[in-house]
């Protein structure tokens, strides 16, 4: 098991034009995923029928079509896919930009089969104009559609929009998309830390730090809790620790000691209810300190139940 | 000079309105030369008498302006649909009625299978097997529990496989690629829903791809629509633009003089769901159109704009569907679909739009509309396709935008019940597929199989046009019955004019090309119930003759 290749991360970004996909994409490219990445622009170029269309440009941006209706045409995105998980190179993170119209649900169920591991869903909403997107006869539920399927929210554009809009946006995603986290950004630029599953150690004070500030930051209307503990984790216990946290928890991230498997570090992450544990590096001589960290919204972190319920996980 | 051959015939329907009977038509260098009396026809000088078709009737040769190659699969792996369904040999495999008359199909397949293969079979619409239970891994691992079986749904969203398939490929109660069915205790059951979980089934799945992409799918296609009477035909989803590696086989299989018809192809400029530089698009398209032949020819590009109307897919306008789920969703938005339009329009390159809900058809109309204020391109013919439940109004602005309608009028038969009971209701079905309106409103019509998903062959489309009677005896509308000269004009010349090739083929008449469909029967002279079953002989095709297979043996 250890000699198989890693999945492949993949992080999907939607929303319909003009809402600043592309922006977010660039923005999380020079921001530095600290992965070997490879974008995939969801929308010109030539069907992938065989693997060698996907060689990538010097920046890592390849292109390529995806049907996303009818009959055979449906599966260039999938062709693509087995053909990336067969290479011998390969890269750690896939961003896949959809086009405006996608079903971002059925493009992360492709990223669903084996070899690859969805890190999230994100959907990017222009603040100034969601409201009447959503109202739209002919896009609204395509728009409503790509907000239900987000793990995280973008609200983008803040500066272009009255505070009124902002307020309103926020209101409409939080009723569609309860379980969604909501980001409010200028030229998309969002915290990475909120984007990305795949958890570093030095991500967690990143994370956390971030959202312990709680003026002007863009994730304000969030709370968040850690915790941390030096002896070995059950587990199967803490598995279900994490199933019967409140809906309204929206993260997890974590490193973990577990007894199962003592000499590598266990990578956690959950968004939503996806729960995905990985392997992460061997602890070797560092201290095995297991460390997790939530964020919610208000009122749904309580820390004393929740410090209760982790420490019954340790051994 | 070059020779000359008239053929006889009991009776020659030439759609030609200032002569629209004849007995005999002369033919030089595969052009039409005279249609008359033998007497006229002689008048022309030295000529040869051919009297093969002395006691057929010589009709115009049909015209599939909407049709597709994957009709071949049918004819190349197993076809496990419902209806019964013509193959390129003339034999017709019988239809699938229930989950027992499945198994044996499957079994008498599996017994004819080398040890390596895997079964493949392709049509399944356990729609029409009600009452029963769904269709899982274990009735067909009765056909076999070491070979894969592979049953693609008519749909294309959805396959049932068996219990070998799943152990070879790792589809377990662990599977977590969304659309891996599951039964009560989670194991998985054999049904794979929408793509991605279909993959799973990588080496079937793979197979399916690689064939159905495979230009050799249109000779056998051809084989196909010569048995049903049709000298040209056509590919809606072109893949030239997408595709261009496949143009050189096309025409190597086309341009042959064995082949059974001409071909035109309608290409995506981007696929569905997506969008492309447009105009970079429009002029490919151009310099696509220079290796047109007289045999295979690039008639425009299509667009689809929305999904099916049983799939609940297709975008409607208020009061949406009768019942069930509506997922519709555009594949484009309002204002790329301007942008798209305005770039093949203003290079005069014929658009044709998959529009199956009348909310498609309206933004393709209001497209239209601006790329006509801003390019006065009054000839250009852009069809909506399918047109299924294209409003009166809508049908109105068609006619003055200059706008075609292809209506799928196989519908009526195939799932017409279906949109009575479920997708639109017993009242709104009846203006569905609205001949009648669109005549009335004067926009010119075609009608269509889509092949692949109905068989090629317009006797069928003109019944249901004329009769419009369902399987279970009901009419969806009488009010919207067309003639059968209307029926038969819409699959010669009214298709002719959608390609742009009305001036020529489409009738018997001086100067154009000598296309014919040779039958037993006119339909204008038959019982209206009885125009499907008119006889087809075969096809003239540029005066070469291609005999349609007779009495071929019916089974799988
Ligand atoms: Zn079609």
């Amino acid at each position: 098991m250890s000699e198989e290749p890693r999945d492949i991360g993949v992080l999907i970004i939607g929303g319909y034009l003009g809402s600043g996909k592309t922006t977010l994409v660039n923005h999380i490219l020079h921001s530095g995923t600290g992965r070997e990445t490879l974008v995939l622009v969801n929308d010109f170029g030539e069907i992938a029928i065989d693997g060698d269309l996907i060689e990538a440009d010097s920046d890592g941006v390849v292109t390529l079509v995806n049907g996303c209706s009818c009959c055979a045409l449906s599966t260039p995105l999938i062709e693509f896919l087995v053909s990336l998980r067969e290479r011998a190179t390969r890269p750690q993170l896939l961003i896949i930009e959809a086009s405006g119209v996608a079903n971002t649900a059925l493009v992360a169920s492709h990223a669903m089969i084996p070899g690859f591991r969805l890190e999230g869903v994100v959907t990017v909403v222009d603040a100034e104009t969601i409201g009447e997107r959503l109202s739209d006869d002919y896009v609204g539920n395509t728009v409503q559609r790509q907000i239900e399927a987000a793990d995280v929210l973008v609200i983008n554009k803040t500066d272009l929009a009255g505070a009124v809009d902002v307020e309103r946006a926020s209101e409409l995603l939080g009723s569609l998309a309860p379980g969604a986290l909501v980001v409010e950004a200028v030229n998309a630029e969002v915290p990475i830390v909120f984007l990305l599953g795949e958890t570093l150690e030095s991500d967690l004070d990143l994370f956390e730090v971030r959202n312990a500030s709680d003026s002007g930051e863009p994730h304000a209307k969030h709370e968040t809790w850690s915790w941390e503990c030096d002896t070995v984790i059950n587990r199967t216990r803490f598995e279900s620790v994490l199933e019967s946290l409140p809906d309204r928890v929206l993260r997890v991230k974590g490193v973990v000691n577990f007894d199962a498997s003592p000499l590598h570090r266990s990578i956690i992450q959950r968004v939503g209810s996806r729960l995905a544990i990985t392997q992460g590096a061997a602890w070797g001589s560092d201290q095995a300190t297991s460390r997790v960290v939530l964020i919610g919204y208000p009122g749904s972190i309580n820390p004393k139940v929740l410090a209760e319920a982790f420490n019954a996980a340790s051994i | 000079m070059s020779d000359t051959t008239i053929y006889t015939a009991s009776k020659i329907v030439t759609m030609h309105s200032s002569n629209p009977v004849a007995t005999a038509v002369a033919v030089r260098d595969g052009c039409i030369l005279a249609v008359g009396s033998l007497e006229e026809c002689q008048a022309w000088g030295p000529h040869v008498i051919d009297e093969r078709y002395a006691d057929a009737v010589i009709l115009p040769g049909f015209i599939e302006a909407h049709g597709h190659i994957m009709d071949a699969l049918n004819s190349e792996q197993s076809y496990v649909g419902f209806f019964d369904y013509p193959l390129a040999d003339g034999s017709t495999v019988l239809g699938i009625t229930s989950t027992a008359a499945l198994i044996s199909r499957l079994k008498e397949i599996e017994s004819g299978l080398g040890d390596d293969e895997i079964l493949l079979a392709n049509g399944l619409d356990p729609i029409f097997f009600p009452g029963e239970p769904r269709l899982t891994c274990h009735d067909l691992n009765e056909v076999s529990k070491t070979r894969q079986i592979f049953i693609r749904h008519a749909s294309g969203h959805l396959a049932t496989v068996n219990s070998a398939l799943m152990e070879a490929e790792g589809i377990t109660r662990d599977s977590l690629t969304p659309g891996v069915g599951k039964d009560k205790s989670g194991e998985p059951n054999g049904e794979l829903r929408e793509p991605p979980a279909m993959s799973l089934a990588s080496r079937a799945f793979r197979e399916m791809q690689i064939r159905s992409i495979n230009p050799g799918l249109v000779r056998t296609h051809g084989e196909m629509a010569r048995n049903a009477g049709v000298t040209t035909s056509t590919e809606l989803v072109g893949l030239m633009l997408l595709l261009p590696q496949q143009l050189e086989a096309w025409h190597e299989i086309v341009d042959a003089p064995d082949f059974p018809g001409r071909m035109v192809l309608y290409n995506l400029p981007s696929m569905p769901g997506t969008s492309a530089d447009y105009d970079a698009m429009a002029e490919a398209f151009l310099a696509l159109q220079k290796s047109d032949t007289p045999k295979m020819r690039n008639g425009g590009v299509k667009l689809i704009i929305d999904g099916s109307i049983q799939g609940w897919t297709a975008k409607m306008q208020w009061p949406g569907y009768f019942s069930g789920e509506d997922n519709a969703h555009l594949l484009t938005t309002p204002e790329e679909l301007k942008a798209t339009v305005k770039a093949f329009h203003r290079r005069r390159i014929n658009i044709n739009a998959h529009c199956n809900g009348n909310a498609a058809t309206e933004i393709f109309l209001d497209a239209v509309e601006d790329a006509l204020i801003d390019f006065a391109w009054l000839d250009h013919r852009h069809v909506v396709q399918h047109s299924q439940t294209s409003t009166a109004a809508q049908y109105r602005r068609m006619a003055k935008l200059g706008v075609c309608a292809n209506i799928f009028t196989n519908h009526i038969w195939y799932w017409g019940d279906q949109h009575s009971e479920i997708t639109m209701g017993p009242d709104r079905v009846r203006g569905m597929w609205a001949c009648r309106t669109a005549l009335d409103a004067g926009v010119p019509i075609s009608l269509h199989t889509d092949s692949g998903v109905t068989p090629i062959g317009h006797l069928m489309t003109m019944w249901c046009a004329v009769n419009r009677v369902t399987p279970t005896g009901r009419v969806l509308g009488e009010a919207e019955r067309i003639t059968p000269y209307e029926a038969l004009y819409a699959a010669t010349l009214g298709a002719a004019y959608q390609l742009h090739l009305d001036h020529e083929i489409g009738s018997i008449e001086t100067g154009k090309r000598a296309d014919f469909a040779v039958v037993d029967a006119s339909p204008l002279d038959v019982d209206r119930l009885a125009i499907r079953d008119i006889l087809v002989f075969g096809i003239v095709v540029g005066g070469e003759h291609f005999e349609a297979p007779q009495n071929a043996e019916s089974g799988s």
